[in-house]
């Protein structure tokens, strides 16, 4: 259906906003590949002696955590059908933690969990009978499996969402209806379910495969004591040595950019430009009773993996160093109290709170355009809808290096500058600042907006009066998804971050690389607070509007 | 605009078309033309997707038409040749919307405050003559509410007082009353009624049902595939249809396809004698003929009347009671005819029965076949 020609602005508004964003989006991305080509990184590429292996485990990284984020997402949001309603609820809420757990400190839990020789749960396999023969180990988390395992299972909640909410979307209707014409309860899933989810599962599959493909955290925590390498941990050290060969690290990202474009076209022709952002409606599910305690034993044991790594944050936070014995007494605050009285952390914090509010600012209103934008609220042709779906595409440490490469240099020189810090975050949080708002202005009729046309509002009143008051809400929780992602922002950071201006996250790796786990816990232990308070936040928000509006 | 505009035109739309998908092509509205003078209540009715509402929209601003001229108070507001379009919110015009679109974040009191302070009104003032405006209503003890605490009636009270607050010369309602439960729809029928008198507003109102039309309005318009089939008062638009296509939309119960043949006519229930208006059908043009249900009866033996025609070997189908007469279905072959009975007790029906009919043809609706298949 056409939007009201009332609706339908056009201005400079739109002209300013679509060159802000190319300046965000464009210009960067685009000076990367030139320099890339021009530079002679692409010539590069095939002299650097690693670079197949490099390749090889970035495809497998991806691939191996798509296929593992795939199954575990997929069984999860069939497990939560298959139990018992009453439940449903709060076993939905369960595969999306590790959305909301920052990935770092998920990370830094499962190697005070597994590390070869300090990790509990390796030193606790070493004295049982079976295991007690060994130096180390039984498991070493800091191989190409683990990391694989890993930043697979961090994208299963994401799989999840989409899978389950194609599944409520589907109803239990037409499977039920099979179960009546005599199929098995597996058969039903193969012939029935899966058809009907699986346009959903390609599209998840193909965010998945990106996100693994840039996938920056887990590599680097994990990888780089064994050498294991992918193309961004070896964009960042290249971004580490001084002078950085951004020709050569250009030509590193060129193809991750590429196969962005690639999947934000190859969506185009699938589902059309609209349908992923459409709000998922949900049919009631009439079944009231059955469903099977067993099918949430999965769903449970996944719980338990997420809880596990943030149980270990907790005890090396409170130990005076990291054993891999739990000494009880030693336990104490200490470490909290040193981190909060570290001049580093402290000027740290100032950084990162400094950016984010600036961000916030800057964001959250190019967020509103781009919603209106893909509302159809404002007629500004395709480029700033492509240039924001390309956002969401491309792997936040490469914008990083794009950043760095394009504003850190002259004529810009912000290296080392909150500036540098701004640029970025702005360009990374545009579609998650962009989704709320968009969410919201869905939900709201344009006859609100008109109606107070013929009462004499001019647009500027309209504006005031009528269209921010309703979005509220979407604008609360747009600026707390915003506070929350940056806080624990950690690859684009790094990528930005130099000694003397850091983030906390930047600052959490330096101390991870100098080996001081008590407090490295402690601040990934801080990101998790806050990051649990937004969300605790946004969802009362959530609740307070649904209160107080029809 | 002056109090001495020599006319009384409070409302000029010129040949407006308006194309939505140019690639199709399709006209929502056909080059519509119609003027609407002060005062007046002015009914758009036609089934859905015939353009009211587009032809509303144009009106307050909300919708470009793609080409034509419009005029309120005398002044000219859109004109495509000149590239004029006055935005909405300077035409002056009060309007209520089918979803009552009150704004769910304004107290029912600063809703209807509202149009007032965007015409400049301070806040306390606003607010006095928005509660003024409820009593009107009879929603002055809602002021402090939240839409969202309303029942459906009651908001559409309050978007009606939102509507009418700033005293604008024109109101437009688009099918105002189609969520509204049956029992609340004619209360706040005759609510629009008595504020028509009492505070003078020219009034258009769209709506796709023939009932709440006829009672409403001190005139109809007719529309048809964005296109105006007839314009008259709710009396002549009812008792004379201009085409076929009104004819069927004023609900009328029987039709046949009809021939003159000399002094017979044949009709798809075999011949019957031209009387009436039928005996002045050209000879051998195929007509349609649509007659009410009231203008059939049960014939007793001799009964024919000069502006009658009687049909026998009818059959008694079916008799639905319905208040003071029953609705008679009767059949004769493939034909079916519905026609109004009395319940006399002396000319009790049974079902089965045999009977013959009479037909009155003194104000019969004719229209040429086929002339009117759009
Ligand atoms: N926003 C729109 N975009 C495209 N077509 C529309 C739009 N609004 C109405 N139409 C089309 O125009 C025609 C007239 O619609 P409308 O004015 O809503 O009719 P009514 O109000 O009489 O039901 C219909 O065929 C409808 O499909
Ligand atoms: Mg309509």
């Amino acid at each position: 259906m056409r939007l009201p020609s009332l609706l339908r602005r056009q201005g400079p508004g739109a002209t300013v906003y679509t060159v802000l964003l190319g300046l965000f989006v464009l210009f960067p991305m685009v000076t990367l590949v030139v320099r890339a080509a021009v530079g002679g990184g692409f010539a590069r590429l095939t002299t650097y002696p690693d670079i197949g292996k490099v390749v090889f485990n970035t495809v497998l990284l991806a691939v191996g955590s798509l296929v593992v984020a795939m199954v575990l997402g997929t069984l999860l949001a069939v497990s939560v059908t298959a139990s018992p309603p009453h439940w449903q609820r709060l076993l939905g809420f369960i595969p999306t933690l590790p959305l909301i757990v920052p990935g770092v400190a998920d990370t830094l839990g499962w190697i005070f969990l597994f590390s070869p020789r300090v990790g509990y749960v390796n030193s606790w396999l070493r004295s049982l009978p079976m295991f007690d023969h060994l130096k180390d180990g039984p498991v070493d988390i800091f191989t190409l499996p683990w990391i694989v395992a890993l930043t697979g299972f961090s994208f299963t909640g994401f799989v999840y969402l989409y899978v389950s909410s194609s599944l409520r979307e589907v109803g239990t209707e037409l499977a039920s209806a099979a179960r009546v014409f005599g199929a098995g309860p597996i058969r039903t899933f193969l012939t029935v379910t899966l058809p009907l989810i699986w346009p959903s599962m390609v599209y998840a599959g193909g965010v998945v495969l990106l996100m693994g493909l840039g996938q920056f955290t887990n590599p680097l925590l994990l990888g780089s004591s064994n050498g294991i390498d992918v193309l961004t941990t070896v964009l960042f050290k290249l971004k580490s040595t001084y002078p950085v060969d951004y020709a050569f690290g250009a030509a590193l990202s060129a193809p991750l950019v590429i196969a962005g474009f690639l999947v934000v076209w190859g969506q185009r022709l699938s589902i059309g430009a609209q349908g992923k952002y459409q709000v998922v409606t949900s049919k009631a599910n009439h079944r009231t009773q059955g469903g099977s305690r067993m099918a949430a034993i999965p769903v449970l044991v996944f719980g338990a993996l997420v809880v596990l790594p943030l149980i270990a944050l907790v005890l090396v936070a409170l130990s005076p160093y990291w054993s891999g014995q739990i000494d009880w007494g030693a336990l104490s605050l200490d470490q909290v109290k040193s981190v909060f009285g570290d001049p580093r952390v402290a000027a740290a914090l100032g950084v990162t709170v400094r950016a984010i509010l600036i961000t916030v600012a800057i964001v959250v209103p190019i967020g509103f355009v781009s919603a209106m934008i893909q509302r159809g609220f404002i007629r500004a042709g395709r480029g700033p809808r492509t240039m924001v779906d390309l956002l969401t595409t491309l792997p936040t440490a490469i914008m990083g290096f794009a950043m760095l490469f394009t504003y850190g240099n002259p004529p810009f020189a912000m290296y080392g500058t909150v500036g540098l810090f701004v640029i970025t975050y702005v360009a990374l949080m545009i579609p998650h600042a962009m989704r709320p708002q968009l969410t919201s202005m869905l939900s709201i009729g344009s006859e609100f907006n008109e109606a107070a046309a013929i009462a004499g509002a001019s647009r500027a009143r309209r504006l005031f009066t009528i269209e921010l008051p309703l979005l509220r809400g979407g604008i609360s929780v747009a600026i707390t998804m915003v506070v929350i992602l940056l806080f624990h922002e950690f690859s684009a950071s790094l990528m930005v971050a130099t000694a003397g201006t850091q983030t906390i996250g930047s600052l959490l790796y330096d101390y991870f690389s100098s080996g001081v786990y008590p407090q490295v816990a402690v601040i990934a232990l801080l990101m998790v607070v806050v990051t649990l308070a937004g969300v605790a936040l946004s969802g009362a928000i959530g609740t307070n509007r649904k209160g107080s509006k029809r | 605009m002056s109090a001495d505009t020599v006319t009384a035109e409070q409302l000029t739309i010129s040949e407006v078309t308006k194309v939505y998908d140019h690639r199709s092509g399709t006209k929502a509205l056909d080059d519509v033309s119609l003027t609407i003078r002060l005062g007046e209540l002015v009914v758009l009715l036609g089934p859905s997707g015939c353009g009211k509402t587009t032809l509303l929209r144009i009106l307050a601003g909300l919708e470009d038409a793609t080409s034509g001229r419009l005029s309120l108070y005398g002044e000219p507001v859109v004109d495509t040749g000149r590239n004029l379009s006055v935005p909405p919110h300077k035409r002056g015009l009060g309007m209520v919307f089918q979803n009552y679109a009150l704004w769910p974040h304004m107290k029912v009191v600063d809703n209807v405050a509202y149009p007032l302070r965007t015409s400049g009104l301070g806040r306390t003032e606003a607010r006095e003559r928005a509660l003024e405006m409820l009593r009107s209503v009879r929603c002055d003890h809602l002021a402090t509410r939240l839409p969202s605490q309303l029942s459906g009636g009651q908001q559409q009270r309050i978007a009606l007082g939102r509507a009418l607050v700033a005293r604008p010369g024109i109101v437009l309602f688009d099918e105002p009353l189609s969520n509204v439960d049956a029992q609340l729809r004619k209360e706040v029928r005759t609510e629009i009624r008595r504020l028509h008198a009492e505070i003078d507003f020219t009034g258009i109102y769209v709506t796709h049902d023939l009932q709440e039309g006829l009672e409403l309005a001190d005139r109809i318009v007719v529309m048809s595939h964005g296109r105006i089939e007839q314009i008259g008062t709710p009396e002549e638009i009812f008792t004379s249809p201009i085409s076929a296509y009104v004819a069927e939309f004023m609900g009328i119960e029987n039709k046949t396809g009809v021939r003159r043949r000399g002094g017979v006519v044949a009709t798809g229930f075999g011949e019957i004698e031209a009387t009436g208006d039928l005996a002045g059908l050209p000879e051998g043009v195929d007509h349609d003929f649509y007659f009410r249900a009231s203008q059939v009866r049960v014939a007793a033996d001799g009964d024919s009347t000069a502006a009658s025609s009687r049909s026998g070997g009818w059959t008694v189908a079916d008799m639905v009671y319905a208040g003071g007469h029953s609705d008679i279905v009767l059949t004769r072959g493939e034909a079916r005819l519905l026609c109004e009975g009395t319940f006399e007790p002396s000319a009790r029906l049974e079902v089965g029965a045999e009977v013959d009919i009479e037909i009155d043809t003194a104000a019969a609706l004719l229209y040429p076949s086929g002339g009117d298949e759009r």
